[in-house]
């Protein structure tokens, strides 16, 4: 019996093209955009994730951080880290190899009469292998590049092409807060992200950039070590906690004023934002699947109504009110199921598509669960809107059906 | 005996005034019957057909359809009642447009439960002794009247029923296809079919072996008719 409802409801659809297909138009768009707006972000999320991954999960950060309450507080009470914090923890904690203490600044800078703003990293010759980015051509800072607080200057891809220094722009100079600095190096390409460009960038010497943005730099300092031993790294992290905490004369009553992730943080972080933005854009898709719902509800009242000499001849031959209810349901369901089915192809196909067509967008990523939830919305609003419609069928009084014009 | 009808009553009311469409009818119809139920219109013969169908279920009074009291079933046993033992022939036909000759057979089938394979074999095999079986495939508006009622026939028969309901079967027929058809008819019943005939033309009426003419919702004569 409903293998027969199915090839019942699929022959109504059939005879029915243009109908059906306008009927079950609004679930189509609703679970196409439902797949395309998770394809995109669980895209995003996969090339970040693996970004991240690459390394490695026994790396810690501190960067100075409190809960701001007004801007005026904050102006008070910036947090900063400093040097002699870095050194602190480097000596009192055995586990930590590789420590880099970083600051970054926004700042400009000049050659051959070209200006522009770029982020100033002050860093130091750990960076490559905690950040896992290499330098191209030339060479990294170095320990005697900080210790001689050396005007070098270490270039990401997009300021080299920005000022237009050249296919060779090592041992050139260019100006930063019109102080020069000689080019030593060329970083690898990161690539850009939602179109931003991630090469604008350039690295000195921690000591050099100490030197020129004074005391200012500690509030925008960020530490990070690895860990040897990862069954240590919350350990290592509570450490760090109590260290920096007493060195801050933070009474016990009060929080942090700093931040300790690792990278297992920060991904669970990012994965909280996207499941939050995941969960609107589903709120909102949600209505448009309603009103998809309400399209099904309204044409299949109209079908009952254009059927009830259909409905009645078939009670005539025997048809209880469970066949005339399972037949109609079916058919409303069938009719959703196959516009979820339509939407999910195409949401597939535009994830990939818009994918392709924003520029260094990462790849679209279709979950499986995401297909599957497609196809749950679909048959959910088919039976949620097709219940009415077919009791309303199947409650008809035959003779009263039969005589139906 | 195949119908006991007694005392069957259907009253309706219109606004506040009861009216009687069936009044303490009673009769009964033995098995290989051919009865035509004669009325002029308003006359309570739609009314009957419907009870006698299990369309609908009488105010007052019982129906015993082989032994058994269907005035007190509820809607799903009916539906049941109504595939097994009952085939109807309407005046409009009453085919699903949608589906081929075949296809409309095949419906009261579906109801039964019968498996695909057997249910094809059998609407197509009634079909063919209907003769009809070169036309299986076509849709009712590919066919002519008579070649219709011959397909709502073969599906009125193809669940082996106990009694064939006809509601004005002629009715949408010109007279060539009408002796065509009540030729049919007749040779069904010669068969042993039991056949309920309703009509208001008194020359289709006297084809069958006996008569019942309804008033105003009471029988005013039950007739026999010598061929």
């Amino acid at each position: 019996m409903f293998i027969e409802n199915i090839l019942l409801a699929l022959n109504s659809i059939i005879s029915n093209k243009m109908r059906s297909f306008l009927t079950t138009l609004g679930i189509l768009i609703g679970v196409a955009s439902i797949i395309t707006v998770v394809a995109l972000i669980q895209g995003i999320f996969a090339s970040i994730d693996q970004q991240i991954q690459q390394l490695g999960s026994n790396i810690i950060s501190i960067e100075p951080h409190m809960e701001v309450q007004s801007f005026a507080d904050y102006m008070n009470n910036r947090p900063e880290l400093t040097l002699t914090d870095a050194d602190v923890l480097k000596r009192s904690i055995p586990g930590i190899t590789d420590l880099a203490p970083m600051i970054f600044q926004t700042s400009q800078v000049k050659s051959g009469g070209k200006t522009r703003n770029t982020f100033i990293y002050g860093a130091h010759p750990q960076y490559q292998d905690i950040n896992g980015q290499y330098v191209e051509q030339g060479r990294f800072l170095t320990d005697l590049d900080l210790e001689y607080h050396r005007k070098v200057v270490v270039l990401g891809q997009e300021i080299v092409n920005s000022m237009k220094l050249g296919e060779n722009p090592i041992g050139k100079s260019i100006l930063i807060r019109n102080v020069p600095f000689k080019i030593i190096g060329l970083m690898e390409k990161r690539g850009s992200f939602f179109g931003q460009s991630q090469d604008n960038y350039a690295l000195i010497p921690l000591t050099s950039a100490l030197d020129m943005y004074g005391r200012i730099a500690g509030h925008f300092a960020y530490i990070q070590f690895r860990v040897a031993d990862m069954k240590q790294l919350n350990n290592v992290k509570q450490q760090c906690a109590a260290i920096l905490r007493r060195r801050h004369k933070i009474p016990d009553n009060k929080p942090d004023d700093f931040k300790i992730s690792t990278q297992e943080d920060i991904v669970e972080s990012f994965s909280k934002t996207t499941n939050v933005i995941t969960a609107i854009v589903m709120g909102i898709v949600g209505i448009s699947l309603l009103v998809g719902g309400i399209g099904i509800m309204n044409i299949m009242l109209v079908t009952v109504t254009e059927r009830t000499r259909e409905i009645g001849i078939r009670k005539a031959v025997g048809a209880t009110r469970k066949n005339i209810l399972s037949q109609f349901l079916i058919e409303a369901v069938t009719l959703s199921f196959l516009g979820g089915a339509i939407g999910i192809l195409l949401g597939i196909a535009l994830g990939n598509l818009a994918a392709h067509m924003i520029p260094h967008f990462p790849p679209a990523h279709t979950p499986l669960w995401a297909i599957f939830l497609g196809f749950g919305f679909s048959t959910g609003i088919g039976i949620l809107f097709g219940v009415y419609p077919a009791g309303k069928a199947a409650a008809l009084n035959p003779i009263d059906a039969l005589r139906h014009e | 005996m195949l119908i006991q009808v007694e005392e069957l009553t259907k009253t309706y009311v219109v606004g506040t005034e009861e009216v009687h469409a069936l009044d303490h009818v009673s009769f009964n119809v033995g098995e290989g019957e051919f009865v035509s139920i004669m009325g002029a219109s308003g006359s309570g013969k739609s009314t009957l057909m419907n009870l006698l169908g299990c369309l609908d279920t009488p105010t007052e009074g019982r129906y015993l359809l082989k032994e058994t009291d269907v005035s007190k079933m509820n809607d799903e046993e009916l539906a049941v009642v109504r595939n097994r033992e009952i085939g109807f022939v309407f005046q409009v036909f009453n085919l699903l447009p949608g589906l081929t000759a075949l296809h409309n057979v095949e419906v009261p089938l579906i109801y039964n439960r019968v498996p695909r394979k057997k249910r094809l074999e059998m609407s197509l095999a009634m079909l063919k002794a209907m003769g009809m079986g070169e036309r299986a495939h076509h849709r009712p508006n590919q066919l002519s009247g008579g070649q219709r009622q011959r397909v709502a026939v073969a599906r009125a028969l193809v669940n082996s029923p106990s009694l064939i309901l006809a509601d004005e079967p002629t009715g949408n027929l010109d007279s060539k296809t009408t002796l065509e058809l009540m030729e049919l008819i007749r040779e069904l019943n010669r068969k042993g079919n039991t056949i309920i005939l309703v009509t208001h033309e008194p020359d289709i009426g006297a084809m069958a072996n006996r008569t019942i003419t309804l008033k105003d919702g009471k029988i005013i004569e039950d007739i026999n008719h010598v061929h």
